[in-house]
């Protein structure tokens, strides 16, 4: 069993990095965390600093003042650490990626591991995106 | 304040400020815009806020044929009216005088057009960095266009 | 003088979703000063508008805030309808009016699920995020989405909700008001909310006008500024409600506030529903050939206060300027009055009463200035103290 699959195969801890994003799919995926979703439930739980997690979820559209951020960020994550691109900012920059302040698609400032595409995704999109993630 | 009677009130206005306004134009639904010289900006402003107690709700600064346009939105809250003063401003020396020491809600957008449009609030108590950070260089003003005539004199 | 401290709340910190950098300057436990740096959530909306056709102009506004998803359109619709002199029928008037103030109800449900995070009661939030759904139910159930409805256009609305919906919609809505006023009785009662909330943050008259604040914030201050009042649009001349207000200036009134809204809008959705099944169905927009060049001010009763769109048209087919001032731009300067003076522990839940929404602020996102600051706590640790301040009552009491 390599080192990846043994970190993750158990609770996962969630950092969630919100870009410029409309504030939708952060509100999704604290959705997830209340009553009738609860990832809870599965051992996820959403933590305070990057220094405690095993996923690094990054929602909204990255601007340039971001970017540093997020990849000062990444550096600080304790590896190996899974990435989502959550949403279609997160994913490609969606409807802001003609702003004249757009930093690139999440993927090109670190890698990605899996996407969730949506605007915003529902939170059984989510649920099934993390499950296919620790498929993988 | 007494009722104000809106049939009657861009006369009114004309008479109080006669010199200072170049325009009016009356908008349906209750809307007003006045075209006013920019020296005379806080003089009427402080007629809109402290004698007919009109809520500043915001300013919006934009490119115009010569120069800048900065509009000042003001409603009041009774009657669902907006007056809106226009300002035209100077391409060459973009500057007008701020208004947050009179009302402080006009300080984030005074920043923010200051950013915007790279236009000078002259005694703006704190003309720093909004929202630009290091999304833009400081000598970059997105929404600013060149306008026609400046266009030509770049080009001699 | 002692030495101050500074404390930076954010900009990336797990309970309030938006960045933002907000440095609380302490003496001991008061806060002497706050400065707040944003520019975490600027995306250019107003520039990309100026390049987008009017009726995709929607799509981006819709997006500006999450949870405004329909006080933007609205208020961008009442603009562009204003300059192209569009009459809008009955029915999407009715229309509108619903799903605005579904809108509220969800936003403020929303607000006192985080809210009671703040002050340690959990239970607040799970329950307060369990009965959102409901109304993301009934959302889904009218417009097809559970957030950014997509359901406004120039002269009406996208979709219709057929009158075989009606009496669903309504079994609905019946059954979420006993929930509201659990909620209600559950925060009214309690002596530990009332010992938290009230007194702390105190905003009085004279500041809201001098920052221009708006919605629940201002109303809670006693003064009754509502644009659906003063300025009326879509149907809410033609239902029966009123402009609730209070006159605590605190923290509790503008929780009282909300929550007593919250039943206001349940109960215009319950008229609308009735008068528009005496409409036409399916008359839900009028064609619109073009748009002439001329100014639009367009203004709309957001959850959090007016939202105001500024359009400049050219005659052409887009925005020549689209100017969006969204009601938290106002609303959180206000904090460099309410929150100094007051002790740390209180200062999260300060900054929550205003229901801050900085996706709207910016339009166009905080900082490690972790090595500026000399003794550090994050934002994890203030919650952490406000919570503690609850138990310590409650121990008390
Ligand atoms: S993907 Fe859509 S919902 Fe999510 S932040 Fe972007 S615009 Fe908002």
């Amino acid at each position: 069993m390599s080192l990846g699959s043994y970190c993750f195969r158990k609770s996962l801890w969630v950092f969630h990095f919100g870009g410029a994003s409309c504030n939708n799919c952060d509100i999704e995926i604290l959705d997830c965390l209340t009553s009738r979703y609860d990832i809870e439930r599965f051992g996820m739980q959403l933590v305070g600093t990057i220094r405690h997690a095993d996923v690094l979820l990054v929602s909204g559209s990255i601007n340039r003042k971001c970017r540093a951020r997020l990849l000062k960020v990444y550096n600080q994550a304790p590896k190996p650490i899974l990435v989502v691109a959550f949403g279609a900012c997160g994913c490609t920059g969606g409807i802001f990626a003609e702003g004249n302040v757009f930093g690139g698609p999440v993927d090109t400032i670190i890698p990605v591991d899996a996407y969730i595409p949506g605007c915003p995704p529902k939170p059984e999109a989510i649920l099934a995106g993390i499950v296919k993630l620790l498929n993988k | 304040m007494a009722a104000v009677n809106y049939e009657i009130f861009p006369d009114i206005l004309k008479l109080n400020f006669d010199s200072d306004i170049l325009g009016l134009m009356v908008l349906q639904r209750k809307r007003l815009v006045v075209q006013i010289r920019k020296e005379a900006l806080l003089e009427i402003a402080n007629y809109f806020l402290d004698e007919l107690k009109y809520r500043f709700v915001i300013a919006s600064g934009m490119n115009a044929d010569h120069g800048y346009d900065i509009i000042y939105h003001f409603s009041d809250d009774s009657t669902g009216y907006m007056v809106n003063l226009m300002v035209n401003i100077d391409e060459k020396k973009p500057e007008i005088e701020s208004m947050a020491n009179m009302i402080s809600a006009a300080n984030w957008i005074e920043r923010e057009i200051h950013e915007i449009l790279g236009v000078n609030f002259i005694n703006h108590p704190n003309l720093t960095n909004l929202i630009s950070g290091e999304n833009w260089e400081e000598t970059e003003h997105p929404y600013a266009r060149p306008s026609r005539d400046n266009k030509k004199s770049q080009r001699t | 003088m002692s030495k101050k401290t500074v404390i930076p709340i954010g900009p990336y910190h797990p309970l309030q979703e938006e960045p933002e950098l907000f440095k609380l300057y302490c003496e001991g436990e008061i806060v002497r000063d706050i400065e707040w740096e944003t520019g975490y959530n600027h995306r250019g909306i107003e520039k990309i508008n100026e390049s987008k056709t009017f009726d995709q102009v929607f799509f981006v506004v819709e997006r500006i805030c999450g949870i405004c998803s329909t006080s933007h359109p609205f208020a961008y619709a009442n603009a562009m309808e204003e300059v192209g002199r569009v009459e809008v029928p009955d029915r999407a008037k009715f229309i509108r009016t619903i799903i605005g103030e579904l809108e509220r109800i969800h936003s403020h449900l929303l607000w006192l699920g985080l809210a009671g995070h703040f002050l340690g009661y959990n239970t607040v939030f799970m329950w307060a995020w369990k009965y959102r759904e409901m109304i993301l139910d009934i959302f889904e159930k009218t417009t097809g989405n559970r957030n950014n409805y997509a359901m406004f256009r120039i002269g009406g609305v996208r979709r219709d909700i057929p009158n075989i919906h009606i009496s669903d919609v309504k079994k609905m809505l019946d059954a979420i008001k006993p929930k509201l006023n659990l909620l209600l009785g559950a925060v009214m009662d309690d002596p530990v909310i009332h010992a938290r909330t009230k007194k702390v943050g105190i905003l009085t008259k004279e500041d809201i006008i001098d920052y221009g604040a708006v919605g629940p914030t201002a109303r809670a201050s006693g003064i009754a500024i509502d644009v659906r009042h003063d300025d009326p649009y879509a149907a809410y001349p033609l239902v029966d409600w009123k402009v609730i207000t209070s006159d605590g200036c605190d923290v509790y009134a503008k929780t009282e506030v909300r929550l007593l809204e919250m039943l206001e809008s349940v109960s215009i959705i319950d008229q609308c529903l009735d008068k528009m099944s005496h409409t036409k169905e399916g008359s839900i927009y009028n064609p619109v050939k073009e748009i002439p060049a001329g100014f639009g001010f367009g203004r709309a009763e957001a959850p959090r206060g007016e939202v105001f769109h500024f359009v400049k048209t050219d005659g052409s087919n887009s925005p020549a300027r689209h100017k969006v001032r969204a009601p938290s731009y106002v609303n959180i300067a206000t904090f460099k009055k309410s929150c100094i003076g007051q002790t740390i522990s209180d200062a999260t839940i300060i900054l929550a009463a205003v229901d801050p929404c900085y996706c709207c602020t910016e339009r166009m996102a905080f900082a490690y200035d972790y090595y500026s600051g000399k003794q550090i706590m994050n934002g994890l640790d203030l919650i952490r103290i406000s919570q503690q301040k609850t138990k310590e009552l409650k121990m008390k009491m």
